[in-house]
């Protein structure tokens, strides 16, 4: 039996997961060639670590406080997938990576992921594991340790993208006065003005998620962000029809979605 | 297959197995199920626990280091190990109630918890002064909706102009939530299809794959 209040939102998952397994499936078989628009988030983070090359010093990678075992973990897996690229991109252009973390279940998965990154570059004897540190479970102390590897280490790039909360600021400001590029990305809004005001770019809300598809061109990848783009489609009608119904009285729709 | 490709394999399946059963429950009255779910989510817990050990023992690894190798500002690393350590030690001998373990959390840790958390004042303060600096129209548009947000919370203001209490909630209320759930309405989305490429095993590097 479904769980009342909920049939709606079963609805839209039903249909969510339809649309872009069936994108997904189009895709593997050759018959869906999508274009994305360029995110400048994203071609920035080449751009940046080539400047680090050019100025011979490091990049710094942070995921955030978005725990794996929290219903934002999205935000941390969407993080670690663009570490990976960070960390080949890092060996091919023989940059340091510096990834700092305060969630201890990532460390393995920090460690992993950059020594494959630098694997698959051809470089896997330029990983340091030292690189990978973990610093604290608390956010104060992870953000003081954070702050003080950016200054001593003199860092040129700051990749901030995963789950980001009061931390947010005060990491991007230590970054900002390093005088590093900076590229963040998440989801919760309430973060997002403060990287608008101190980082070069940022990555709102969904195109941090969507980032890993985009940074690996793989068309199947891709694809699913075309069933997304679908699922947006419906949604906008959805919220007109919702408006519309609700100015002339109908509040049956806005009901419905209502959990 | 390599006996890490194999590994991987296993992880995903897990992972497959276990987030059909959360999002099943969570849509499924059943307590059968429900009963799985908090289960699954209790091993989740347990296993991110065991994680703080391997983060431990990087923290050991990367300080140690540096102590033995008396590098640039040792002593700090020093000083670090000497307070990991000794919580460690106070916290498995008397427990988190111990008179020890208490003085180090409150007279320590919380208080420099607190004062980094301070900083956040100023830094909101320079950060506000950057956006408010009017560099382009939406900047113009902003500096006008900040200060109207900002005279509109303030208590005296009110008393000069109603005025100003009625358009800060209607900025708040109309702009504001539609840009914000316009930003919740797609990370929803943005969420479902990157949890069905890492379900099915699209989206590799997020779990150490190549």
């Amino acid at each position: 039996m479904i769980a009342s209040g909920r049939i709606a939102a079963l609805g839209i998952l039903v249909v969510g997961v339809m649309l872009i397994v069936g994108v997904l499936i189009l895709a593997k078989k050759g018959k869906l060639s999508p274009k994305i628009r360029k995110v400048p988030g994203l071609t920035a983070i080449e751009e940046s670590i080539g400047r680090c090359t050019e100025m011979g010093r490091p990049v710094h990678f942070a995921v955030g406080r978005s725990s794996l075992t929290s219903p934002n973990a999205a935000e941390t897996i969407a993080g670690l997938s663009l570490l990976g690229h960070v960390a080949k991109l890092a060996a091919q252009y023989g940059v340091e990576l510096i990834f700092t973390n305060q969630l201890p279940e990532v460390q393995p998965l920090g460690e992993d992921i950059v020594q494959q990154g630098f694997v698959a570059s051809g470089k896997g004897e330029q990983y340091d594991s030292k690189n990978v540190r973990f610093l604290s479970s608390f956010a104060m102390a992870y953000t003081s340790g954070a702050i003080g590897i950016m200054h001593r280490e003199k860092i040129a790039a700051n990749f901030m993208l995963g789950g980001w909360y009061a931390e947010s600021l005060i990491m991007a400001e230590a970054g900002f006065n390093q005088g590093a590029i900076q590229v963040a990305g998440t989801t919760q809004f309430a973060q997002l003005p403060f990287f608008i005001t101190v980082c070069d770019y940022v990555l709102i809300g969904e195109e941090l998620l969507a980032a890993a598809a985009y940074v690996s061109e793989d068309q199947v990848q891709l694809g699913s962000l075309v069933g997304q783009d679908f699922m947006k489609l419906i949604a906008i009608f959805l919220v007109l029809a919702g408006a519309l119904l609700s100015t002339v009285g109908l509040s049956d729709l806005a009901r419905l979605f209502r959990l | 297959m390599t006996s890490i490709d194999l590994r991987r394999d296993i992880a995903y399946v897990i992972v497959f197995i276990m987030g059909i059963i959360t999002t099943v429950e969570y849509f499924v009255v059943s307590p059968g199920l429900r009963s799985i779910s908090a289960d699954v989510q209790s091993w989740a817990t347990i296993v991110a626990a065991f994680s703080l050990g391997v983060g431990s023992i990087n923290l050991l690894r990367i300080h140690g280091r540096q102590v033995v190798k008396r590098g640039q500002g040792y002593y700090n690393n020093a000083v670090l190990l000497a307070g990991m350590c000794m919580t460690i030690v106070v916290g498995l001998w008397g427990t988190t109630s111990h008179p020890t373990y208490q003085f180090i959390f409150f007279n320590i840790l919380y208080p420099s918890d607190t004062a980094v958390w301070s900083l956040l004042g100023f830094y909101i303060a320079s950060a506000a002064v950057r956006t408010l600096r009017i560099r382009t129209k939406e900047g113009a548009v902003l500096l006008v909706a900040g200060i109207l947000t900002l005279i509109k919370n303030s208590p005296t203001m009110g008393v000069v102009w109603g005025g100003f209490s009625v358009i800060g909630d209607w900025l708040l209320s109309v702009p504001n939530s539609a840009a914000v759930r316009g930003i919740m309405i797609c990370s929803a989305i943005g969420v479902l299809a990157l949890g069905l490429r890492v379900l099915l095993r699209q989206e590799r590097t997020s779990l150490g794959g190549r």
